[in-house]
């Protein structure tokens, strides 16, 4: 499967993702889109949100108005164990109902023995891991008929016996299953500094084109025995730090669709919409030409 | 070096004993391997602990934060979700609030946890129509005793020990008088049988006479329904019958000898 068939195959029934500035939508602010529906270019929910029927129902209402982007946060695509099945099939009858813009899933695990942990683990890098991934992704792929977007994760430990670079792997990934990236600045920002990589040098290493997507959050800092580790805890605004991160990945790698996710102590709507607006200004996007760009 | 599969098993284990993985394991720096892997526990018993409290709130007020996030520790170290889809996390935290033995004092609480486990089961399942009496009238009166029922989705049937139900609804009222109103409930192991199931997509919860729950329940198992109605007085059983398929408690029917599902709008 190549980039351009899984896009075309799907293009006439997705409405796609424009390369504007998004926001991650969340329970608690579901009424107050739809009463106000906020000119943004796009949402993304996390899918596992939106597999119950009450909230489904919401997001059948959402896409009505906006495109839409899935992003799912338990396939556990790096399970040595494969994918689970049955999660994969409720993820791709969602997607044949939505119809999103862009699917994406996270370069970790998080089940093994059909234990779902909640949380995205990280995987040690090396030639097996990769074999697995590539072997999952591409089992995905094939579920939902399209390539995936794979997201660059924030990790507090590395493994002793990982061979292979973070950047190189999720390289060789989109090389051998043709799925596209998202790069994630702010996981960038957060891993680099607890693993003391260089994050601008990171992002030169992703192959900028199968970047399909930025995300942006706030992070924090751990205490106790875990500092100085960073946190991905998306309970803030984003970082100065990680505004910098992204205007470098800007012009390393072209303007992207951008992902604005807040997921605790979760503010008013209007706050997530002046971060965004802060990503539009960064992608060179005045607020007339963001309007232009919604959909009719 | 340790296969992926092993990496995973032993983290899995680690993560939810608290323990750690073997210093070597992990390339360390100024923070130790515990306190690295302690993020990831963080984590998962965060993102489970909050899963539980959305579809227990009743049960989370009664105990209060810290006796809720302690309890749930316990569960998830004991019972990890089988499913990514957390809603369906759940099943079995009542029968482990039964035998938490830190929670024996508060004896309605599992009760009220079942309510609520039948309460989220009902609200997130997936939409499905209701068996029709319309639907049922085409089967010829032959077929009658040997037919089979399948539950709709949503459908519990709970019998409880205590009046889980007046609970459950005091304390999650946001009235100034939810002191009041708890407290002019006799707690006592009186019995109740209700259904819960959502209807119309509106939340359904009404108590059952015992011969309604006792036939509810035989058919819900998927008891043939001759076999069921042996112990049904004659005049009861059409009365029943017909209340169960107005409220929409099924979801489908097979007939004798034949185990495909009838299931309606499929």
């Amino acid at each position: 499967m190549t980039m351009a068939a899984g896009s075309s195959s799907c293009g006439a029934c997705a409405a796609p993702i424009p390369a504007v500035a998004g926001i991650g939508l969340r329970a608690p602010h579901h009424r107050a889109l739809l009463e106000t529906l906020p000119a943004i270019g796009w949402l993304e929910v996390h899918s596992e949100n939106y597999l119950g029927a009450p909230s489904l129902a919401v997001l059948d209402e959402v896409r009505a108005h906006y495109p839409v982007s899935l992003h799912s946060v338990g396939l556990s695509l790096g399970s040595a164990e494969g994918v689970d099945r049955q999660h994969l099939n409720a993820l791709a009858a969602l997607a044949d109902r939505i119809e999103p813009g862009l699917i994406s899933e996270h370069l970790a695990w998080g089940a093994v023995d059909h234990d779902f942990l909640a949380d995205l683990l990280p995987l040690p890098l090396t030639e097996e891991s990769l074999d697995v991934i590539c072997r999952n992704v591409t089992q995905a792929q094939e579920a939902f008929g399209r390539p995936i977007l794979m997201e660059n994760p924030s990790t507090y430990l590395q493994f002793s016996h990982s061979t292979i670079p973070e950047a190189e792997f999720l390289t060789a990934l989109v090389e051998r299953t043709d799925c596209g990236l998202i790069c994630d600045i702010n996981n960038v920002f957060v891993s680099a500094s607890n693993h003391g990589w260089d994050p601008l040098r990171y992002v030169r290493a992703l192959p900028a084109e199968a970047i399909g997507e930025f995300h942006l959050a706030g992070h924090s800092e751990a205490g106790g025995e875990a500092a100085p580790l960073l946190l991905d805890t998306h309970d803030r605004r984003v970082a100065l730090r990680v505004w910098s991160l992204y205007e470098d990945a800007l012009a390393i790698v072209g303007p992207r669709p951008t992902l604005i996710e807040w997921d605790a102590n979760i503010p008013p709507l209007p706050v997530l919409l002046d971060e965004a607006a802060l990503a539009m200004q960064r992608l060179g996007i005045t607020a007339v030409e963001a309007r232009d760009a919604l959909p009719a | 070096m340790p296969s992926l599969l092993e990496l995973q098993r032993g983290f899995r284990t680690a993560v939810l004993a608290g323990a750690t993985l073997p210093p070597s394991l992990i390339s360390g720096g100024k923070v130790g391997a515990a306190a690295r892997l302690a993020v990831y526990r963080n984590n998962i018993m965060g993102n489970l602990t909050r899963a539980l409290r959305l579809s227990f709130p009743a049960v989370e007020r009664l105990v209060g934060d810290n006796f809720f996030a302690a309890a749930a520790q316990r569960f998830i170290e004991a019972a990890p979700p089988r499913a990514a889809d957390l809603n369906q996390y759940g099943d079995g935290f009542a029968e482990f609030l039964a035998s938490f033995d830190a929670a024996a004092s508060v004896s309605y609480l599992a009760d009220v946890a079942r309510l609520e486990w039948a309460v989220s089961r009902a609200l997130h399942a997936p939409p499905a129509p209701p068996l029709t009496p319309e639907a049922l009238g085409a089967v010829p009166p032959e077929h009658d005793v040997g037919l089979r029922f399948y539950p709709h989705p949503t459908l519990s049937l709970l019998s409880l020990a205590f009046p889980a139900r007046a609970i459950w609804q005091a304390v999650l009222s946001e009235d100034d008088d939810r002191d009041a109103r708890l407290g002019t409930i006799v707690l006592e192991a009186s019995g109740e049988t209700i259904v819960v199931l959502r209807s119309d997509n509106a939340l359904d919860i009404e108590a059952l006479s015992a011969p309604a729950f006792e036939l509810a329940q035989t058919l819900a198992e998927g008891c043939p329904l001759g076999e069921a109605l042996e112990h049904v007085p004659p005049d009861d059983a059409a009365p029943l019958l017909g209340n169960f398929l107005a409220r929409g408690f099924f979801a489908g029917f097979s007939l004798p000898e034949d185990d495909t599902p009838i299931i309606q709008g499929s």
